[in-house]
């Protein structure tokens, strides 16, 4: 049976080391703190590289977790910083800008085509959209969140949560049949 | 043609969720192309983070005896040692020359002390009437 604590009580199992603890926060965790970081670089390589930092970085800081039970908006505040830090790093490692093509990940091999055009409209698409609404839609829509879950770990009201969300989905679709091609892949992928 | 294209509407879930986007969204999921992704995602973690709860559970199981233990393991030897030279010490300094016991010393005996018997001074004494003072007398 699956084990379903509250996040309060896997914090304080992991402030003890606790592995299985801390490694129940980062199956919790993991998929929305990379669409955060995502929503942040716009690029998977380092999307997962601030995810995966902010891990230890709140395991290293978890005594600072004033409300464990809030754990979730706590480590979501974590990868916004990392993420930011990360591209403020990059920015200046890099003198020239990065192309819209390069924003997209590696390309396998056997990626389909279609896939392969959809993600990048997305992609685009995306970093079009202000952060707070790329990140709303993607925890929405991409990670199954709800409004009230968004509007706590995103210290936001769930009113904002709503109308950005519903302004980053009418721009995404805007920009979706915006694109030739793009229908025929949604239909598909429908 | 999907409706929400063709008339610009989302296809909505019971939940208010935009389906279809939310199903090209999923495009951007790295577990799309690598299903195994997010296992790997979360074995990295805990691989670096393994150092880490160690250290946690290190402190955790560390108790005030383990302490105190530990801290006498390393500390009792020598301090024994230290005590029994320091006795050896004593005993030894007392056998070949015993050392002056300390007395309480009233206050006059301590003004008097070093001073020559005579304490009546010299040019004071009958004695010396042909003195300095005899002289000075004379002219006063």
């Amino acid at each position: 049976m699956k084990e379903t604590s509250s996040d309060g009580e896997l914090v304080q199992r992991a402030l003890k080391g606790d592995e299985r603890a801390f490694g129940q926060l980062v199956e919790r965790y993991q998929r929305p703190a990379y669409a955060v970081a995502y929503s942040v670089t716009g690029r998977h390589e380092d999307a997962e590289d601030a995810a995966q930092e902010s891990f230890l970085v709140a395991l290293e800081r978890l005594e600072e977790c004033r409300n464990p039970e809030r754990f979730g908006g706590w480590l979501m505040t974590i990868v916004r910083n990392r993420s930011k830090n990360l591209i403020r790093r990059e920015s200046l490692r890099e003198t020239d800008q990065v192309p819209p093509g390069a924003r997209s990940r590696a390309r396998t091999p056997d990626r389909v085509a279609e896939d392969s055009e959809l993600r990048e409209t997305l992609e685009q698409a995306l970093s079009d959209l202000p952060e707070v609404q790329r990140q709303i839609v993607l925890l929405h829509d991409l990670e199954g969140w709800k409004h009230r879950e968004i509007a706590e770990r995103l210290e936001l009201p769930s009113g904002t949560v709503r109308s950005h969300l519903h302004f980053a989905r009418k721009a995404l679709r805007k920009a979706l049949e915006a694109r030739p091609g793009v229908p025929d892949i949604l239909r598909k992928v429908q | 043609m999907m409706e929400w294209l063709k008339q610009g509407t989302a296809r909505l879930g019971e939940s208010g969720d935009d389906l279809v986007l939310a199903e090209a969204l999923r495009s951007l999921d790295p577990a799309s192309e690598d299903p195994n992704y997010w296992l790997r995602f979360r074995s990295w973690v805990m691989a670096e983070a393994a150092s880490e709860l160690a250290r946690r559970r290190m402190i955790v199981e560390l108790t005030v005896e383990d302490v105190l233990a530990s801290w006498s393991r390393a500390v009792l030897p020598v301090a024994l040692a230290a005590a029994v030279a320091a006795i050896a010490l004593i005993r030894n300094t007392g056998l070949e020359d015993a050392a002056p016991v300390a007395s309480a010393v009233g206050v006059e005996e301590l003004l008097v002390v070093e001073v020559p018997l005579e304490t009546r001074p010299v040019l004071l004494s009958p004695d010396a009437a042909s003195g300095i003072v005899a002289f000075a007398s004379d002219i006063y």
